[in-house]
């Protein structure tokens, strides 16, 4: 009786929880873009998210022309969601409203092709890989340690090798991931104009001038300042009031 | 946008403009998406798997297993291998099954008098690792002499044995029979604690 309460309880919540999303989908249907921003945001203010209501959120600053919001809600979306297709393409569209336009540099060579590998998954799923390889591993080694026919002995020893090589693959990849990860700090511009100085200081000389919506990574922070790299790889200095971060 | 319906209607003439309209309705799949209406809206604080205490425990479990393995498959062959250890384990096993079924018995003597001497019996077999062959009034106490035992205890003991193969025929009161297993129970425990 207790439990059926507690489960009663529980969907309860999860009801009222979707409650802010699907009055901002109403909203969004009457082609009141603002409101149905504001009640999205109940949700977030409730340390909610999901990558449809960072999507929505997205839409509704696009249809308001308010670039950089949009931009970054797409981002953030994308983080949660790296391969929706209807994500990326309201990306795009969003994109196109954007003034700056930098080329990507894509990255070669060896380092490019482990990032690959090692983003096929993320580093929590790398950490569950290892914990069943790491029990698979047990089970070849009962098998050798139990078996008595010959072959089946040797085949077992052959597969506590290989096992053993996954589990080193998978654990690498994991923290690997978690670095590049940590590592990897994108935030979007969020001020119309902004100057990218060439030192932290106020008085220090522009080294280029970025428009709202533009993504860019940050490499070091020094007090209100960040160092921050573009993706055609131009770096420079710029305040923090002027960003933001996407994690 | 224009739909244009493939028909057989259609101009020859026409032909080109048709397939342009049909080139341009393809490229119009890339149109902004309507926002999305379902979604499982989840906590911003997830704690993160890997690199929890969780997961540390998971994966090393399994090779801490491997030690603990190899540990109880080496004590499990030594016990099968100890032949005469097992000989003992059985026939303590067999004592204290005996005793526990001649006290469920204890109302009909002849089989109550079987069970009691099947416990002793095995109660000694188990003690001083005797076989059942080489039983004999001379054997038992000198054995159990050379192990310590109380003479007082010993003569009980014999007596005792004996007196099972006769009570088992002889008309016995349920007060006598009660004594006897009483008895006999005090001289296995008081045998245990003496020999060495």
């Amino acid at each position: 009786m207790k439990n059926l309460l507690y489960i009663l309880l529980l969907t309860s919540h999860i009801f009222f929880a979707q409650k802010g999303f699907e009055n901002g989908n109403a909203l969004y249907q009457k082609g009141k873009y603002q409101e149905a921003i504001t009640a999205y945001e109940t949700e977030l203010s409730a340390n909610k998210q999901s990558a449809e209501l960072y999507f929505n959120l997205g839409n509704c600053y696009y249809k308001l022309n308010k670039v950089a919001p949009s931009i970054y809600n797409y981002e953030k979306a994308l983080l949660l969601n790296p391969d929706d297709i209807e994500i990326q393409n309201n990306l795009k569209f969003a994109q196109k409203l954007q003034i700056d336009d930098i080329k990507t540099v894509e990255k070669v060579g060896f380092n490019k092709v482990i990032q690959d590998f090692t983003n096929t998954f993320h580093y929590n799923t790398w950490g569950g890989i290892t914990v069943g390889l790491s029990i698979v591993f047990l089970l070849f080694f009962v098998g050798y340690y139990f078996s008595e026919i010959t072959v089946s002995k040797r085949l077992f020893f052959l597969g506590m090798f290989v096992v053993m090589l996954l589990l080193l693959v998978s654990v690498s990849s994991a923290i690997f991931e978690k670095n590049q990860f940590n590592n990897d700090q994108p935030a979007i511009v969020f001020s119309e104009v902004v100057s990218v100085k060439s030192e932290p200081k106020v008085g220090s000389s522009d080294a280029f001038m970025l428009h709202e919506g533009t993504k860019v990574y940050i490499l070091e922070t020094l007090d209100n300042w960040n160092k921050i790299q573009l993706t055609d790889g131009n770096e420079g200095w710029i305040e923090n009031s002027a960003i933001k971060r996407l994690k | 946008m224009i739909n244009v319906l493939e028909g057989p209607n259609a101009a020859d003439n026409s032909v080109a403009t048709t397939s342009d309209t049909k080139k341009a309705a393809v490229l119009s799949s890339a149109q902004f998406k309507f926002i999305k209406l379902k979604t499982d809206l989840i906590s911003m604080k997830q704690s993160d798997f890997y690199g929890s205490t969780l997961f540390y425990l998971l994966t090393l479990l399994p090779f801490l297993c491997i030690p603990i393995i190899v540990f109880f498959k080496k004590k499990k062959e030594a016990i099968d291998g100890d032949v005469a250890g097992n000989k003992i384990k059985l026939s303590n096993k067999l004592a204290k099954k005996y005793l526990s079924e001649a006290q469920k018995e204890i109302g009909n003597k002849e089989p109550f008098y079987i069970a009691l001497e099947k416990a002793m019996h095995n109660f000694l077999k188990a003690k001083i690792n005797i076989e059942t062959s080489e039983m004999s009034k001379e054997k038992i106490s000198e054995i159990l002499l050379e192990r310590k035992a109380n003479p007082e205890s010993i003569t009980a003991f014999i007596n005792l044995t004996e007196n099972c193969e006769f009570a088992r025929y002889a008309p016995s009161t349920s007060t006598a029979i009660q004594q006897d297993y009483d008895k006999a129970v005090a001289i296995i425990s008081e045998l245990e604690k003496q020999i060495v």
